[in-house]
């Protein structure tokens, strides 16, 4: 099988399998003379958006590792591994854990470790399964072919031109000459795998100090376990934080399947928290979200956000997991409903009723804020006014039916106008900037309505807005 | 309308309540009180919403707080709470959380943690349909938990028959309120036509439609033997009348 691209109207190999590979097929043939070499090819078009996020998935994957990972290129992932190995028994087993289970996942896959970014991409692909040591790397690199300094394949074919075939021909070369003859990129290149110029990995996601890890020898199947798997990050977790005096806004769960697939689960705080009990019962509505699948053979748990949180205020968090404590309710609630589904009221100065009042956070103090006192306003309010047909005796006066939701009403009793002036300096369509004439009515049954008129004359259109109590 | 001796009855019996409510009770006065923990259904019009609120605000008594449960379903229908009309109620909207739940099972879900939490004065819940379990469920809750939980039912909707009382709240002309306690499980029912005096924060009578016959006194009323049948927390009890 192979993957093929189209250019200038023609097929090209991208990327061979292992077979057809076997048969002589390689990157950059035509199409049509990979079939000669092998008639019965399967061709499948190379989606780069799809290798993209297959990379992306990797990467996340490699999660378990190191939280620094990123994406190489098209075809690689960066770790950082500094100071993370010894927790896999060193970085020689940590490779071969690394490609063992990208391979059970269905991935060829090739990995070295050295101490740059540049090495390291260099050693994968033409050294694969190389640890080099730092002091040993000039020397390992010396021996590569010069593809493996990331260059484009013009500067390739220049260099093999004039015979430097390899990374150590390029040693003695005088600086100024490489520059001048083949671009500062390749200087660049040159130093970044030796070490002598910095290369940053820019991480899929920030690096969160405060990562607890597990890996389990025998995969976990039940659900019940990874909730107590769980529970054991956040307490570790927890302890932690206490010595630092810490707390976190929130805690974010992967978990690594046998498949190759990563679970997510992710929970919020509404003020900073160390409580286990608090956060592990926060979690327990996302369980469903870290379902083991298969199995899965690894958990990282890591805060989304901290802030200082000295001890005494823990006294006020413990006592969350009891009953009345309102913050620990109300992050519950919202952790189940989402943030903004929980919410306070508070009043806004504005003349257009809808926009009166606006939600807030629930700990939000509003105990002094003013609401509009003397008008009759309604309990309810619909947020779209719903337009209505009303029947008046005079085109500037309160109606005498009207017609809402395909009910007629008789209207009894009505009071108004009320008088609300558009607020021109927040309205920009020319409906929006009429004046309204609003109206309480009530109905033969005694159901009270807020209704208003809309315009003047001829074009003026009825709405119902609200309803009284 | 009203007749006099009716009228001094009534007097008396708002006497008899000034001159002290048991505690867990809550006093409504011209209404019966109400007991502060359990559940109680209301149905009815914007009028339930109206007296829902009411009777929230003064279960929190300046002091508590409320957790009104609105499914997001039925925003576009029922439209949103409005904090100058819930305060033209009663209700300071600084004491109200609001929860939109997206299902009737988050609807349950909130209302029973909100009561099991023992922060809220009162849990208003608007639920379209109520399972008979879910209802004790939250019953139970309310009672443990010391708190209100106050169903709001759509019109005719049919009862749980779980909770400590049932009222009908309807529109009535002249911005008067229906009220009719359907169901209580102290015996007592009645229907009153009241209106909500916001100055005083309480229900001022306009007539009261007449109590069922064989209802007991009306000192029962509000002073209930502290017995099985009041609070008790067993299955549906019977109506006495």
């Amino acid at each position: 099988m192979v993957l093929i691209a189209e250019e200038a109207k023609r097929q090209f190999v991208v990327a061979p399998d292992a077979l057809a590979a076997a048969n002589g097929i390689a990157p950059g043939q035509t199409l049509v003379d990979a079939r000669a070499l092998a008639g019965d090819l399967v061709v499948a078009s190379f989606e780069p958006a799809v290798v993209t996020r297959a990379l992306d998935g990797i990467a996340q994957w490699c999660m378990r590792y190191t939280p620094a990972t990123a994406p190489a290129g098209d075809d690689g992932v960066f770790l950082d591994l500094t100071g993370g190995a010894l927790l896999f028994g060193g970085e020689t087993a940590l490779l071969a854990d690394l490609v063992a289970r990208l391979a059970r996942q269905g991935f060829t896959a090739q990995a070295a470790v050295a101490s740059t970014p540049g090495a390291a991409w260099a050693l994968a692909r033409f050294a694969p399964g190389t640890v080099a040591r730092p002091a040993a790397e000039r020397a390992v690199l010396a021996g590569l072919p010069v593809e493996a300094l990331r260059l484009v394949p013009e500067t390739v074919a220049i260099l093999r031109r004039l015979g430097l075939d390899t990374v150590g021909a390029l040693y003695d070369l005088p600086r100024a000459v490489l520059a001048r003859r083949f671009g500062e990129e390749l200087c660049r290149r040159l130093d970044r795998a030796l070490g002598q110029a910095f290369e940053p990995i820019s991480p899929l996601r920030e690096v969160p100090l405060w990562r607890e890890r597990r890996d389990f020898a025998e995969t976990l199947l039940q659900p019940e376990d990874v909730a107590a798997t769980l529970r054991r990050l956040i307490e570790s977790l927890c302890a932690r934080l206490a010595a630092e005096e810490l707390g976190v806004r929130g805690l974010e769960c992967l978990g690594f399947r046998t498949d190759g697939s990563t679970a997510r689960a992710g929970i919020g705080t509404s003020r900073p928290s160390r409580d286990p009990a608090h956060l592990a019962r926060l979690f327990a509505e996302k369980l469903s979200l870290l379902d083991p699948g298969d199995g899965m053979d690894g958990m990282v748990l890591s805060p989304t956000g901290l802030e200082n949180l000295a001890p005494e205020q823990t006294a006020l968090t413990r006592g969350g997991t009891q009953p009345g404590d309102l913050a620990a309710l109300l992050d519950r609630l919202a952790n189940r409903l989402g943030t903004t589904n929980v919410f306070a009221l508070a009043p806004v100065g504005s003349h257009r009723p809808e926009r009166a009042q606006r939600r807030v956070a629930p700990n939000t103090a509003t105990r002094n804020l003013r609401w509009p006192d003397g008008m009759r306003r309604p309990l309810r309010l619909f947020a779209n006014p719903e337009a209505i047909e009303a029947e008046t005796a005079a085109p500037e006066e309160a109606p005498l039916h009207f017609t809402w939701r395909r009910v007629r009403h008789c209207v009894h009793r009505a009071e108004g106008p009320e008088r609300i002036a558009a607020e021109w300096w927040r309205d920009a369509a020319p409906a929006a900037r009429e004046t309204r004439d609003y109206y309480r009515v009530e109905n033969e049954d005694g159901e009270r309505f807020w209704l208003y008129r809309q315009g003047a004359g001829e074009t003026s259109r009825w709405y119902l807005h609200g309803l009284f109590a | 309308m009203v007749q006099r001796p009716e009228l001094a009855a009534l007097k008396a019996r708002l006497a008899l309540a000034a001159a002290g409510t048991p505690a867990g009770l809550l006093p409504l006065g011209v209404l019966p009180a109400l007991p502060r923990a359990g559940l109680h259904e209301i149905e009815g019009d914007a009028v339930a919403s109206g007296f829902a609120a009411a009777l929230a605000g003064l279960l929190a008594g300046g002091r508590g707080r409320v957790l009104w449960c609105t499914p997001l379903a039925a925003l576009r229908e029922a439209g949103t709470l409005y904090g100058a009309g819930l305060a033209a109620c009663g209700l300071d909207p600084a004491r109200l959380i609001v929860a939109r739940p997206r299902q009737t099972r988050d609807a349950l879900w909130t209302m029973e943690e909100a009561l099991r939490g023992g922060v809220f004065a009162a849990v208003i819940g608007e639920i379209e349909t109520l399972p008979p379990i879910a209802a004790r469920r939250l019953q139970l809750a309310a009672e443990t938990h010391a708190t209100a939980a106050l169903l709001l039912l759509p019109p005719h909707a049919h009862g749980v028959g779980v909770g400590m009382t049932r009222w009908r709240a309807t529109s009535a002309p002249g911005d008067v309120w229906h009220i009719e306690l359907a169901r209580c499980r102290r015996g007592a029912s009645g229907i009153w036509l009241v209106e909500w005096n916001h100055a005083t924060h309480c229900f001022d009578l306009v007539a009261v439609s007449g109590e069922r016959p064989g209802a007991p006194a009306s000192s029962g009323v509000d002073r209930p033997p502290r017995g099985a049948d009041c609070r008790g927390g067993e299955a549906p009890v019977r109506r006495r009348a």
